[in-house]
C-alpha cells in the first residue's frame, strides 16, 4: 500500500468515488437496478398526462378536478440491503499485474455502492479475516459509502487468516431483512459451505471472486521463494518448469470447476473477476445475464 | 605427510555448521519473499524443491571450508633426516674368496645369501652409517661410510667373488675395516666379518687386525658362512660347462673366535644356512641398538593455493548462478 496522510488518503477515495460514479450514472445503475426486485409498488408521483403514457394510469379524481388529464406515477419500493463481505485476509494484500486484489475490490465496491446509492438502496459492510474486522450497519447515503471505500482501502486487519464460515455465519446473524449480500473475496478457504448454504437461503448472494493472474497459472519467473502470506508457510519453486506449471494449472481450475458447481448448487451467484481484466465489463454482463434469468423465471 | 600449520583455524570449521542453520533456519523468517497465496496447492503438486532450498547454503558452507582449511595452511612434508645425527657406524666386511662360491646356502651360493641377508640389516637401521669392504687376497673398500643406504645396498648387490683368488686375507679385511672406523667419532662402531675361510694369506692376521680395532675402540662381529666338510662347489669348465664337485672347505672359527674376544663381542657366530645367517644378523641388531631423537626436518610444501582457488571458482560459480543462470526471486 502507498503511503496515506489523510490527504492522500481523501484524493484517492475521491478518485475512485469519481470514476465509479462516472461509469454507474452511464448505465450502470440501471442494469443494477433491473437486477434486483424490490418489495412492491409505491405511489411516486401525479402529473399531467404527455402522449406516449397508457391511459389506464390516468387518476380520474385529479383529472377532473382540474380539467387536465393527470396520471398516477408508480415506483418500485426498493429500498435494498446490501451488504458486502469482504475477506481481508493477507491474501488480499497480492497483486502481480495491475493491482492489488484488494483495491481491485475496492474499485468494484465502489461500483456497487455507487450504483446502490443511486437507487436508494442502503448499504452496509462486514470485513472479515478469521475474526470480524469491521462492522458497518447498512445505512443510505453517500457519506456511509465513502466510509466503507476507506474502510476497503486502508483498514488494516488485525488477522492474517481466512475463516469465511464465521464471516457468514455471523452474517445470518445480522441480516435480519432480506438482504442483497456481495461476498468479495478469493474463496480459497475451506469449511464455509454449510454456513453459505444458509445464508443463501434468506438472502441474495452474490460470490464476486476476484483472483489474480499469478493464482490462476504460474507466471513463468524462473526460481521463486514463495511465502503464504496467511500461514507463513514458505517453498521454493522452479516456476519455469513446464510439469510444474502446466499441473499448477490443471490443480486451479479443477479447484474453480468444482467451486462453480458447488455455489451453483447453493443458488448463490459466481462471478470470476481477473485482476487483469476491467470489473466493469464483468459486473455488467452477470447483471444482463441476471435479468434475463428474471426474465425467464418470470 | 600432511600438516596443519595453523591447526587452531580449524577450529573456524564450527562455524559452518551454524552458518548452514542460520542460512536455511533461523535467516527463515527475515529473509525476503514473494507473497503467493496457493502455496498449498504447490505443495500438493510437488513442486517445492530441496535443490534450490539447499544449493546457495551449500555452495556458501563449500566455500567457507575451503578457505578455513586455507586459512588453517595445510601442507605437505617430505622429511629429511637431520645429518648431524649419528647412531652407530658399521662396516661390512665381506669375503669374497673363491669358497665364497660353496653352494650350502642353497639355492644361493654363500655371498649371495650373505648379500641378501645384509641388504635387509642395513634397511632395518635407517639412522646407522655403514661402509662396505670386500675382501679376498687383498682387501678393497667398496663405500666408504655413508648415509646413502641405496647406493650401499645397490654395492652390496654388486659383489661377485674373486674367482681367481685362491686365499684369503681375513686380517686385511678386517685391518681395512678398521682403518674406515678409526676417523669415526660416532658413539659406536661395528665391523661385521662375514668370511667362510681360514686366513691364510695377508701381512696382517686376524689377531692383529683385531687388536688394532679394539685400540680404536670398534666392535667386531665375526660370522662364519658354512661349515668344515665336503660342499657342492660350482666348477666351470671351458668344454662342458658348470658342474659342481664336493670339495674340502677349511673354516677356522678358533681364529674369528680370537677375534671376537679380543674385541668384547664374546664369541663368533657360525652359520651353516640362510636362516642362522639371519638370526645372526638379527642377534646383532638389537645388540647394537642406538637411542637417538628421530630430528627430521621437513620440507614444506604450501597447498592453500588450490584451495583458495577452488573457494574463488565456487564464489564465481555462486555469483554467476544467482545473478545470471539462475536467479532466485527477490533473493
Amino acid at each position: 500500500m502507498p503511503a496515506r496522510t489523510p490527504a492522500e488518503i481523501l484524493a484517492r477515495i475521491e478518485r475512485i468515488e469519481i470514476r465509479a460514479r462516472g461509469i454507474v450514472s452511464e448505465i450502470f445503475s440501471g442494469q443494477y437496478h433491473s437486477s434486483f426486485k424490490g418489495q412492491g409498488l409505491e405511489f411516486a408521483e401525479v402529473r399531467e398526462y404527455q402522449s406516449g403514457d397508457n391511459y389506464r394510469d390516468i387518476d380520474w379524481n385529479v383529472s377532473a378536478r382540474l380539467g387536465m388529464p393527470y396520471i398516477k406515477k408508480y415506483q418500485e419500493t426498493r429500498e435494498l440491503n446490501v451488504f458486502f463481505i469482504v475477506d481481508v485476509s493477507a491474501s488480499q494484500n497480492f497483486g502481480t499485474s495491475r493491482a492489488l486484489k484488494k483495491e481491485r475490490i475496492a474499485e468494484i465496491i465502489a461500483l456497487l455502492s455507487f450504483s446502490a446509492l443511486s437507487n436508494n438502496d442502503k448499504v452496509g459492510l462486514i470485513m472479515f479475516s478469521d475474526q470480524l474486522e469491521k462492522y458497518l450497519p447498512a445505512r443510505k447515503g453517500r457519506n456511509k459509502a465513502l466510509e466503507i471505500l476507506r474502510d476497503v482501502l486502508y483498514l488494516e486487519p488485525r488477522h492474517t487468516g481466512t475463516a469465511l464460515g464465521e464471516a457468514f455465519t455471523f452474517a445470518s446473524q445480522i441480516l435480519k431483512k432480506h438482504a442483497v449480500v456481495f461476498v468479495l473475496s478469493d474463496l480459497m478457504d475451506t469449511g464455509y459451505q454449510k454456513s453459505l448454504r444458509l445464508l443463501a437461503q434468506k438472502h441474495d448472494v452474490i460470490a464476486i471472486q476476484v483472483l489474480d493472474e499469478a493464482e490462476l497459472s504460474l507466471p513463468d519467473a524462473g526460481i521463486l521463494n514463495i511465502r503464504d502470506p496467511e500461514t507463513g508457510e514458505t517453498l521454493y519453486v522452479n516456476s519455469s518448469h513446464g510439469s510444474i506449471r502446466k499441473a499448477f494449472e490443471a490443480g486451479v481450475s479443477k479447484y474453480q470447476q468444482a467451486l462453480a458447481k458447488e455455489l451453483k448448487a447453493m443458488q448463490v451467484d459466481h462471478i470470476l473477476i481477473r485482476n487483469r481484466d476491467s470489473q466493469v465489463k464483468a459486473l455488467r454482463s452477470f447483471f444482463e445475464e441476471r435479468k434475463k434469468r428474471r426474465r425467464a423465471h418470470r | 605427510m600432511l600438516k596443519f600449520a595453523q591447526p587452531w583455524w580449524l577450529l573456524a570449521l564450527l562455524l559452518i555448521p551454524l552458518i548452514w542453520l542460520w542460512q536455511t533456519r533461523w535467516q527463515n523468517p527475515r529473509k525476503p519473499r514473494l507473497p503467493f497465496t496457493r502455496i498449498s496447492l504447490l505443495r500438493q503438486i510437488g513442486a517445492q524443491s530441496r535443490f534450490w532450498k539447499y544449493l546457495f547454503p551449500a555452495l556458501r558452507a563449500l566455500i567457507l571450508l575451503c578457505l578455513v582449511l586455507a586459512l588453517a595452511q595445510p601442507r605437505w612434508g617430505t622429511g629429511t633426516r637431520d645429518i648431524s645425527q649419528k647412531g652407530v657406524d658399521i662396516v661390512l666386511a665381506v669375503d669374497i674368496s673363491g669358497s665364497m662360491l660353496a653352494m650350502d646356502f642353497a639355492p644361493q651360493n654363500r655371498l649371495a645369501a650373505a648379500v641378501k641377508v645384509a641388504q635387509d640389516f642395513i634397511a632395518r637401521r635407517p639412522n646407522d652409517r655403514f661402509g662396505l669392504v670386500a675382501f679376498s687376497e687383498y682387501a678393497l673398500t667398496q663405500s666408504p661410510l655413508t648415509f646413502d643406504h641405496l647406493s650401499m645396498r645397490e654395492q652390496l648387490g654388486r659383489l661377485e667373488v674373486n674367482q681367481e683368488a685362491s686365499a684369503t686375507a681375513i686380517g686385511l679385511g678386517l685391518a681395512k675395516a678398521v682403518a674406515r672406523l678409526k676417523d669415526s667419532n660416532a658413539k659406536s662402531k661395528v665391523v661385521i666379518l662375514i668370511t667362510d675361510g681360514v686366513s691364510n694369506t695377508g701381512e696382517i692376521d686376524p689377531a692383529t687386525a683385531a687388536r688394532m680395532a679394539r685400540a680404536f675402540d670398534i666392535k667386531v662381529y665375526p660370522i662364519g658362512v658354512g661349515s668344515n666338510g665336503y660342499v657342492d662347489f660350482p666348477i666351470t669348465d671351458p668344454r662342458f660347462g658348470t658342474f659342481y664337485r664336493k670339495m674340502f672347505v677349511e673354516l677356522d672359527m678358533a681364529a674369528l673366535n680370537n677375534v671376537a674376544q679380543i674385541t668384547g663381542t664374546g664369541v663368533a657366530a657360525q652359520a651353516s644356512d640362510a636362516a642362522q645367517l639371519q638370526q645372526i644378523m638379527d642377534k646383532i641388531d638389537t645388540l647394537e641398538t642406538t637411542e637417538y631423537q628421530a630430528k627430521v626436518h621437513y620440507i614444506w610444501a604450501e597447498q592453500f593455493l588450490p584451495l583458495l582457488w577452488a573457494a574463488f571458482a565456487l564464489l564465481a560459480l555462486e555469483l554467476f548462478l544467482r545473478l545470471l543462470a539462475m536467479p532466485i526471486l527477490p533473493e
